[in-house]
C-alpha cells in the first residue's frame, strides 16, 4: 500500500510530503528526478527504485509520487492519485503548486482522511466535504468570528449509509438538474485523407442540485449505440443491463455520470477535412506548406475554435505564413505551429500557406509531421445519442431540467 | 477512606508525569531550533484556541516541507485534549509523525485516547484508535491490542472499519500478535457492513494473505456484498478471491477436470438420481461457487475505477473459461482513454496478454495505433502489441504503420520500430519479403543509428532462411565497404556475410577489406571476421591465402578470446599430420541450422499475475506471491455450504438489517437457495469418509433437522455469550440489540469451525471462546431464575460446559467473603425520620450482568407510616446505568424493608447521584463505589494466570508496597475484604488474585509479594483499565497498613 506521496514541482523540488507509515526519506525522490531528467515528458508511471517502488502522476504541472515498499496493484495507486488530484481541484477549483502551498493545512487534513496507513478510508468528495469543509472567504470570517472550526466533529451519515456519495440534508431554494453530453472523437487520417481509425468517446457530466434523496431515471432514445460503459458507482447496473436506462440517487453537485465508448466497429461522421501539403525541399533551403481546413459531415452545425497544432520536423528553423483567417504562431525551439482559426463560416475556407526554411543540407526523408485538430460543434452529438426523458421520484417538487450536447475533437490527428 | 485513595490517586498522576519530564534534556540537543520555534512554544502554551490553532498550522506546514518540528513535542502533546476539535486533528497528526521519535513524551497522550476509545461519538472513538494505531510506540503494544479487540466488536461499522485498518499497523510494529490479529480478521471477515469487509480484505492480505481456509466461511457473503463495497474495498476483496478461486476451485479450462468432475467427487455420487440430471445441466465445468465469485464480478467492469476493472481482468484472466474472456477485453480497451499513466499499466498487461491470447486483442487492432502525441514509453507498448496481434490478414496494415513510424521520431521508438518489422517477418510468413524489403531499404538510410539497427534486425530475419538472403549480403557487403557502421552492426554485417555469403562471389572481397583493417576493428568484429575467414576457407580453397592471413593477424591480437579462437580455428582448418578434423571441417563450420525466433519481449512476464507491480517491472517485486495453482478438484465446498447455513436460517431477520441492498441481490439470495440443497446432501455424503470435518457435519446436520426453535435453544450458550460480549456496557435494550445478538451467533459458529479447522490453534480459541462462554456460567451458576432479557435464551447449565476445556478457562466464581458491613446512606436526620443503609452483596445483579448489585435497607424511625418510596431522580453520565427496586408501597413505623439495586458505575469510581423520594420529601443520595467493587471474581489455572499477568505489561500495571504481614491466610482476608477477587493456584509467593471488571470485562490481576527479608508485602495490580489497576494497588496497600496496626 502506500506509504509516504511527495508533491514535487516543476523544477524538481517536493514542497509537500506526508508519511502514513514510517518515514521515508525525501532522498527517494531522487530515482523520478533522475527519471525526469532523462525524459522531461516521458517517465514511466512505476519506477523501481533498490527498496522501493515509485509510482506517479503528473498532473496540473506538479508531479505526485507515491512510494510503496511492497508488491500491490500499480492502478490502484494511480487512480487513487488521480482521486487525490480531483479532490484538490474540488476543494480548491485547481491544483497547481501555489494553491497547494497556500492551502496546506486542508490539503494535509484531506490527505489524512483520504488515506489511513496507505489504505483509502473517504475518498468521495461529498462526504470529506462533511468531515472538511472547503474553505471559502465567508466561512474563514464567520470561524474567526465564531471560532468555529472547519473540522466536522460528527461522522457524515452518509459513510454509514447504502449511498455513501450523496450528503446528508440537502437543501436548494432552485432545484435543478442539467446533463452534459459530451463526445470526443478520436481519429487518425492518413496522408490520403483516407480514416484510419475513428471512434467516439462520450460522457455524461452532471451538475445536480437538487433537494432531498432524489432518485432519478435517465431513458435515451437510442442506447443500442453504446458499445462500452462504465458508470459512476450510483448507477444501478441491474436496471442498465435488463432496460437500458440509467436508474440512481446523485451526488449532490458535479460529478461523471457515465462515460461511453463507441468503438471503431460502428461507423463514426468525421466532422472535418484538412487539405495539406507539405514540401520540404523544392528550392533549396526553403519548403513550403500549404494548409485547407474544410468542414464535413457536420450535420448542419457549425465548427468552431478549431486549431490545428503541427509538431514541425527537426529540420524545420521557421515558418513565414499568411492565413486568410486567424492567427498563427510558431515556436522554433518546441517546432510547434499552432494556427488558431476559431469559427469556420461557410462559404469561405480558412487556408494558410507559405515558405518553411530548413537546415541546409538536413536529412528531411522519413519527416512526417501530423497535425492535431482541435474544434467544437456545440448542440451536436455525433454518433446521434440522444437523452429522452428524465423522471425523478422520491421527492415532490418539480426540478428544473437541462441537457446540452457538445461534440469535440480528442485525439484527432491528420497524418501529412 | 476514600480521601485516602484520591489522595494517592493524585500522587500516583504526578508519579508518571515526573518519568518523561527529564527529557527535555534531550531537547536542549536542538538549540538553534529551540529559539526560533519559541513563539510557537509561547502560542501552544497560552490559552487561546485561536492561538494555538494558528501555531499548530504553522507546525503543520513545517512537517509539510519536511522540516524538523520534533523540538517542539512536550509542547505540542498537551494539546492533545484540547477542546478543539482542529487543533485536535492537527495535534494527530503531528502525534503521528514523530511518536516514534519521542517515544516517552508520546505515552502520555495514550490515556486520552483509551478515554476517546468509550466517546459516544464513533468519529470520535474511531480517530482515536486511527491515531493510536498509528503511534508507533513498542510499549504500548498490549493497550492497541486491547483496543483493537474492543472496536473489532463496535456497535458502528465506521469503528470496526478502523479497527480493521488499525490490524496491520499493528502487526507490523508487533509480528508476535499475528495469531491474536488473524482471530479478529477472521472475525470481521464475517461483518455483515460492506464498509467494513473491504478493509478486514486489506488486513486479511497485508497480515496472513496464505491462510486462504479463513475465507472459506465469509466466500459467498463477500461475493454477494461486492457490489455494496466501495471501489478500494472491491479491489482489496478481488484480490484475495481470485487467490481463493485459485487456490480451491479446479481451472475450468483444463480439459481433465471437465471429464473427471463426476468421479472425482463424493458430493456429485451422494446425489439422488433425480437430482443429477439437474446438476448436469449445469455447466459442469465451473464450479457453482465460482460461478457466483464470476457473476458478481462482472458487473465491476464498468466500474469507473481503472483498478478495478483490471482486479476483475485478473480474476477472469486466471481463473474463468476462456470464452468468458471477450467483455473483459472491451473493459480494457475503455481504459485506454484514461490518463496517461493508467494508459500505461494497461498497455503493459495487454501487450503480456497478447503474447498467449492474440484473439483476444484482435478486434480491437486500430485501438493500438500509434499517435505521435503519444509518450514513447506507450509508443513502444503499443509497438509491441501491434506485433503481437499481426496476422496474415492485418499483417499488411501494421506493416504500413510500423513503416510510417520507422523514419521518424524518437530513436528508441524507431529502433523497436525496426525490431518490430523483423519480428513479423519472421513469424508472419506471407509478409516476410514484404517486410524485408523494407527493412533493406533503411538499411541505406542517411541515419547512420537507422542502418546499424536495421543491420541487426536484419541478420535475424535472414538468420531465418529467408530467400532473399542474396540481397541482404550484397547490401551487406556494400556496407561493410562503406566502413560507417557501428561496432556490434559492422560484426552483424560479417556475420550477415558469413553465414549467408560463404559462396557469394563478394565474400573473399569483404575479407580482405576487413583484414587488412583488422588491428583497428572492436573484438566482437575480429571474432566474426574469424568466423568469415573459416567458412570460406572451407568452401571457397582460392581464398585460403586471406584467410591464413586473417587467422595469423588474429594470433597476436591482445585480447586473449581472439588468440583462442585463431588457435582453435587454426586446429581445426589446418591439415596436420594425426589431424582427422579438417576431414570434417565443412560438416563443423556449415551446417544446416534451425531457424530462429524472435520472441516478444513480453513472454516471460506473463508468468507474473495479471495487473501486479511485478508483471509491469517484469521482475518478482518484494512480497509478490504468484498464484497458486489451481487443484485438479474442487475442495472446501463442505466448508462454505456449512458456514452459509447459519446466516440461511436467519434470513427472516437478516433482511429487515439488509434492507439496503436492493441493488444486487438477486444473485445472492437464488444462490443461497440452491447451494442449501447441495450443502445437505454433500454433509451426508461426506460422513462416510469419517475425515476431520465429517463429525462436525452431523453435528451441524443434526441441528439442522429440528424446528427453528429449538435449534436456537441448543446454540443458545453462545448466543448469550457472544451476544453480551459484543455489546458492552449496554444494558439497557437498544435497537440494535438485535443486530449484535444474530453477529455474535455467526461469530461463535466461526469459533466453534476454526478449531476443527486449524488444530495447530486449538488451545487459543478455545481460551478466547471460554472467554465467552464465562459469562453464562456465572448468571447460571448464580441465578435461580432468568430475566426477561436472556431468559428465552437461555437453556439448563449442563449444556454450557464443555468438559475437556475446564482446565485452561477462565471461569466466574462467586465471591470469596461477602462483607457483612453495612454503612449508612441516609441518616434519619436529613431525611426527617427514614434512615437508610447500603451493603454491598457481590452478587451479579438481575437486570445485567454490567451492574454491581447494593442492597439497601430503609428503617422508619419517623412515627408516622412512610409511603411511597422509590427512586424520583439519577443524575448519571456517559455510559452509566442504574436498575432502580421496585417502590415501597408503605412502611410502616419502626418497620424496615431491604431493596437490591443494580448500578452500572461503567469501571468508574466516580459517585452516582440518586433522589430518594417518599412521603416525607426528597433526599439526595451519592454512592460512591469503592473499586474492589467493581469487579467480580474470577478464577483460573496458574499457568493461564501468569500468562494474561504477562500480557498486561507496562503502563497497565501498577505496583504499592504495603505493611509487611506475615500471614499468608490474613492477607488473602484482607484482599478478599478489600475487592472482589478470587485467589488463583496455592499459596504461595506471590499471592495471585483474579477478577473481571463488571463492564469491560476486562481481566484484573493482582499479585502480593513478599517483600526482601520479611520486608513489607508488594502489591502489584495489572488490568487494561489503568485507573483501576493503581486505585485497586492503593486500596489493598492500604488495607494492609490499617489491619497490621490493629
Amino acid at each position: 500500500m502506500i506509504h509516504s506521496l511527495f508533491i514535487i514541482n516543476p523544477s524538481g523540488d517536493v514542497f509537500l510530503e506526508k508519511h502514513w507509515r514510517s518515514v521515508i526519506p525525501r532522498s527517494v525522490c531522487d530515482y523520478y528526478l533522475e527519471a525526469q531528467r532523462a525524459s522531461p515528458n516521458d517517465v514511466p508511471p512505476v519506477l523501481a527504485a533498490p527498496h522501493h517502488y515509485l509510482i506517479s502522476i503528473h498532473r496540473g504541472g506538479v508531479a505526485l509520487v507515491a512510494v510503496c515498499k511492497q508488491e500491490v496493484a500499480p492502478l490502484f495507486v494511480i487512480e487513487f492519485l488521480h482521486r487525490v488530484v480531483d479532490t484538490f481541484q474540488d476543494y480548491f477549483s485547481d491544483c497547481t503548486e501555489t494553491i497547494i502551498k497556500e492551502n496546506y493545512v486542508v490539503v494535509y487534513e484531506l490527505l489524512d482522511e483520504m488515506l489511513d496507513n496507505g489504505f483509502p478510508l473517504a475518498t468521495e468528495s461529498n462526504i470529506l466535504k462533511e468531515l472538511i469543509k472547503p474553505p471559502n472567504i465567508l466561512r474563514t470570517i464567520a470561524n474567526t468570528v465564531t471560532g468555529k472550526s472547519n473540522v466536522s466533529s460528527t461522522l457524515p451519515s452518509g459513510q454509514l449509509s447504502n449511498v455513501p456519495w450523496r450528503r446528508s440534508g440537502v437543501k436548494y431554494a432552485n432545484n435543478e438538474a442539467y446533463f452534459d453530453v459530451v463526445e470526443e472523437v478520436d481519429a487518425i487520417i492518413d496522408k490520403s485523407g483516407a480514416t484510419v481509425n475513428a471512434e467516439i468517446q462520450g460522457y455524461i457530466d452532471c451538475c445536480i442540485k437538487l433537494s432531498g434523496m432524489p432518485d432519478l431515471t435517465l431513458t435515451f432514445v437510442n442506447p443500442r449505440l453504446f458499445d462500452d460503459v462504465s458508470f459512476h458507482p450510483c448507477v444501478r447496473f441491474k436496471r442498465w443491463e435488463a432496460e437500458r436506462i440509467l436508474s440512481f440517487i446523485p451526488p449532490d453537485g458535479n460529478f461523471r455520470l457515465m462515460s461511453y465508448h463507441i468503438g471503431s466497429q460502428s461507423v463514426v461522421a468525421i466532422p472535418i477535412y484538412v487539405r495539406h501539403s507539405l514540401t520540404l525541399r523544392s528550392n533549396g533551403d526553403q519548403g513550403r506548406l500549404d494548409l485547407t481546413v474544410g468542414p464535413k459531415q457536420t450535420m448542419g452545425r457549425t465548427l468552431e475554435n478549431v486549431a490545428l497544432e503541427i509538431c514541425m520536423p527537426k529540420c524545420v528553423l521557421n515558418c513565414c505564413l499568411t492565413a486568410n483567417q486567424g492567427k498563427y504562431s510558431y515556436d522554433p525551439v518546441s517546432k510547434m505551429l499552432l494556427w488558431d482559426i476559431g469559427r469556420i463560416e461557410l462559404p469561405k475556407l480558412p487556408n494558410i500557406k507559405g515558405s518553411v526554411s530548413v537546415v541546409s543540407g538536413a536529412d528531411t526523408t522519413g519527416a512526417s509531421p501530423s497535425i492535431n485538430v482541435h474544434f467544437t460543434i456545440p448542440q451536436l452529438a455525433v454518433s446521434g445519442l440522444r437523452v429522452s426523458r428524465l423522471d425523478m421520484y422520491g421527492a415532490k417538487y418539480k426540478p428544473f431540467k437541462g441537457v446540452k450536447y457538445v461534440t469535440k475533437a480528442g485525439k484527432f490527428h491528420v497524418r501529412m | 477512606m476514600t480521601s485516602t485513595t484520591s489522595y494517592n490517586n493524585d500522587k500516583v498522576v504526578t508519579g508518571e508525569v515526573e518519568y518523561p519530564a527529564s527529557d527535555p534534556a534531550s531537547g536542549a540537543f536542538f538549540q538553534p531550533d529551540f529559539k526560533k520555534n519559541d513563539d510557537l512554544k509561547l502560542m501552544l502554551d497560552g490559552s487561546k484556541d485561536s492561538l494555538k490553532l494558528e501555531a499548530m498550522k504553522r507546525i503543520i506546514g513545517m512537517i509539510a516541507k519536511g522540516r524538523d518540528a520534533s523540538d517542539l513535542f512536550p509542547a505540542v502533546v498537551k494539546n492533545v485534549v484540547s477542546k478543539n476539535i482542529e487543533v485536535k486533528k492537527l495535534v494527530y497528526v503531528y502525534l503521528v509523525r514523530y511518536a516514534e521519535e519521542q517515544q516517552d513524551l508520546a505515552l502520555l497522550s495514550i490515556s486520552t485516547f483509551q478515554r476517546a476509545l468509550k466517546d459516544p461519538n464513533q468519529l470520535i472513538r474511531a480517530s482515536a484508535l486511527r491515531v493510536l494505531s498509528s503511534i508507533r510506540v513498542p510499549m504500548i503494544v498490549p493497550i492497541v491490542m486491547l483496543a483493537i479487540r474492543d472496536s473489532a466488536a463496535d456497535m458502528s461499522p465506521y469503528v470496526r472499519k478502523t479497527a480493521a485498518h488499525a490490524i496491520p499497523k499493528l502487526y507490523s510494529l508487533d509480528p508476535e500478535q499475528k495469531e491474536e490479529l488473524v482471530a479478529i480478521i477472521d472475525k470481521l471477515l464475517s461483518d455483515k457492513a460492506p464498509l467494513v469487509v473491504g478493509s478486514a480484505a486489506m488486513a486479511f492480505s497485508e497480515v496472513c494473505g496464505d491462510r486462504m481456509s479463513l475465507i472459506h466461511r465469509s466466500y459467498r457473503k463477500l461475493c454477494g456484498l461486492l457490489a455494496d463495497v466501495d471501489e478500494w474495498g472491491q479491489l482489496a476483496i478481488l484480490n484475495v478471491l481470485t487467490v481463493y478461486a485459485k487456490t480451491f476451485f479446479p481451472d475450468p479450462n483444463s480439459e481433465e477436470y471437465s471429464s473427471d468432475s463426476e468421479s472425482e467427487k463424493p458430493f456429485y455420487e451422494s446425489d439422488s438420481d433425480e437430482d443429477s440430471p439437474r446438476k448436469h445441466s449445469r455447466s459442469p465445468t465451473v464450479d457453482p461457487d465460482l460461478r457466483l465469485l464470476l457473476r458478481a464480478a462482472k458487473p465491476l467492469l464498468q466500474s469507473r475505477n481503472s483498478g478495478v476493472v483490471m482486479a476483475v481482468a485478473q480474476l477472469f484472466y486466471h481463473c474463468a473459461p476462456a470464452q468468458e474472456l471477450p467483455p473483459v477485453a472491451k473493459a480494457m480497451i475503455r481504459l485506454l482513454r484514461a490518463p496517461v499513466e493508467v494508459q500505461s499499466v494497461v498497455l503493459n498487461c495487454i501487450a503480456a496478454l497478447t503474447v498467449s491470447r492474440r484473439a483476444l486483442f484482435d478486434p480491437y487492432l486500430k485501438s493500438f495505433l500509434i499517435r505521435n502525441s503519444d509518450p514513447s514509453h506507450i509508443k513502444l507498448l503499443k509497438l509491441e502489441i501491434l506485433t503481437n496481434l499481426a496476422t496474415e490478414s492485418s499483417a499488411a496494415g501494421v506493416i504500413r504503420e510500423l513503416q510510417a513510424h520507422a523514419g521518424g521520431g524518437e530513436r528508441g521508438v524507431r529502433a523497436a520500430t525496426l525490431h518490430a518489422l523483423g519480428r513479423l517477418a519472421l513469424a508472419v510468413r506471407p509478409h516476410t519479403d514484404a517486410c524485408l524489403a523494407s527493412l533493406l531499404h533503411l538499411l541505406s538510410s542517411k541515419d547512420e543509428w537507422v542502418v546499424c539497427e536495421a543491420v541487426v534486425v536484419v541478420k535475424r530475419v535472414v538468420g531465418g532462411g529467408a530467400a532473399s538472403a542474396k540481397a541482404a549480403v550484397a547490401r551487406a557487403a556494400k556496407l561493410l565497404r562503406s566502413d560507417r557502421l557501428a561496432a556490434n552492426a559492422r560484426a552483424a554485417a560479417v556475420w550477415l556475410v558469413a553465414e549467408h555469403g560463404a559462396h557469394h562471389p563478394r565474400a573473399a572481397a569483404v575479407l580482405a577489406h576487413m583484414a587488412a583493417s583488422f588491428a583497428d576493428q572492436e573484438e566482437l568484429v575480429k571474432l566474426q571476421v574469424l568466423s568469415l575467414a573459416a567458412k570460406l576457407w572451407v568452401t571457397q580453397a582460392d581464398t585460403a591465402p586471406v584467410c591464413r592471413y586473417a587467422v595469423a593477424l588474429a594470433r597476436y591480437d591482445a585480447s586473449y578470446d581472439v588468440r583462442d579462437r585463431a588457435r582453435m580455428l587454426r586446429r581445426l582448418l589446418l591439415p596436420a599430420p594425426s589431424a582427422r578434423l579438417p576431414a570434417h571441417a565443412a560438416l563443423i563450420f556449415c551446417p544446416d541450422k534451425p531457424k530462429p525466433t524472435i520472441e516478444s519481449s513480453f513472454k516471460e512476464r506473463q508468468q507474473y499475475t495479471v495487473g501486479t507491480l511485478s508483471q509491469y517491472l517484469g521482475s518478482a517485486a518484494t512480497g509478490y506471491r504468484p498464484l497458486p495453482t489451481a487443484p485438479a478438484a474442487t475442495s472446501g465446498a463442505e466448508l462454505r455450504d456449512q458456514h452459509d447455513r447459519a446466516p440461511h436460517d436467519q434470513a427472516d431477520t437478516k433482511q429487515l438489517q439488509q434492507k439496503n441492498k436492493e441493488f444486487y441481490s438477486e444473485p445472492e439470495s437464488s444462490g443461497s437457495g440452491s447451494s442449501s440443497g447441495s450443502s445437505s446432501s454433500s454433509s451426508s455424503g461426506s460422513e462416510s469418509s469419517g475425515s476431520e470435518h465429517s463429525s462436525e457435519e452431523d453435528e451441524s446436520s443434526n441441528e439442522e433437522k429440528p424446528s427453528n426453535q429449538e435449534k436456537k435453544s441448543v446454540k443458545k450458550t453462545k448466543e448469550i455469550n457472544d451476544y453480551e460480549s459484543s455489546s458492552p456496557g449496554t444494558s439497557d435494550s437498544e435497537p440494535d440489540s438485535d443486530a449484535s445478538s444474530s453477529d455474535g451467533e455467526e461469530s461463535s459458529e466461526e469459533k466453534e469451525t476454526e478449531i476443527k479447522e486449524k488444530p495447530s490453534e486449538q488451545k487459543r480459541k478455545e481460551q478466547s471462546n471460554l472467554e465467552l462462554l464465562l459469562q453464562l456460567d456465572e448468571v447460571a451458576s448464580t441465578l435461580p431464575t432468568m430475566t426477561p432479557t436472556c431468559g428465552g435464551l437461555l437453556s439448563p447449565p449442563a449444556a454450557a460446559t464443555a468438559p475437556g476445556l475446564a482446565d485452561d478457562s477462565i471461569t466466574p466464581v462467586g465471591p470469596s467473603l461477602v462483607p457483612p458491613i453495612s454503612t449508612e446512606l441516609v441518616s434519619r436526620v436529613l431525611s426527617g425520620g427514614l434512615s437508610a443503609s447500603r451493603r454491598w452483596t457481590r452478587a451479579p445483579h438481575l437486570y445485567s450482568n454490567n451492574m454491581c448489585t447494593l442492597e439497601i435497607s430503609f428503617t422508619n424511625c419517623a412515627g408516622v407510616e412512610v409511603q411511597n418510596i422509590h427512586i424520583s431522580k439519577k443524575f448519571l453520565s456517559g455510559s452509566r446505568s442504574v436498575h432502580e427496586f421496585s417502590p415501597i408501597p408503605s412502611l410502616g413505623p419502626g418497620a424496615s424493608a431491604t431493596v437490591t439495586l443494580g448500578i452500572d458505575f461503567a469501571d468508574s469510581i466516580q459517585p452516582v447521584e440518586l433522589a430518594v423520594s417518599s412521603s416525607l420529601g426528597e433526599v439526595t443520595v451519592t454512592i460512591k463505589p469503592p473499586v474492589g467493587e467493581l469487579m467480580r471474581a474470577v478464577s483460573m489455572s496458574e499457568s493461564r494466570w501468569d500468562a494474561e499477568f504477562d500480557k498486561l505489561r507496562g503502563l497497565t500495571e501498577c505496583e504499592r508496597e504495603g505493611a509487611p504481614l506475615e500471614d499468608d491466610a490474613l492477607v488473602c482476608r484482607r484482599v478478599f475484604e478489600t475487592a472482589n477477587l478470587a485467589a488463583v493456584g496455592a499459596p504461595g509467593d506471590p499471592l495471585r488474585f483474579a477478577g473481571r471488571l463488571l463492564s469491560s470485562q476486562e481481566l484484573v490481576l493482582v499479585a502480593v509479594r513478599r517483600g526482601r527479608g520479611g520486608g513489607a508485602r508488594r502489591v502489584c495490580a495489572r488490568c487494561p483499565n489503568m485507573a483501576a489497576a493503581s486505585i485497586l494497588a492503593n486500596d489493598i496497600a492500604q488495607a494492609f497498613h490499617k489491619l497490621h496496626a490493629v
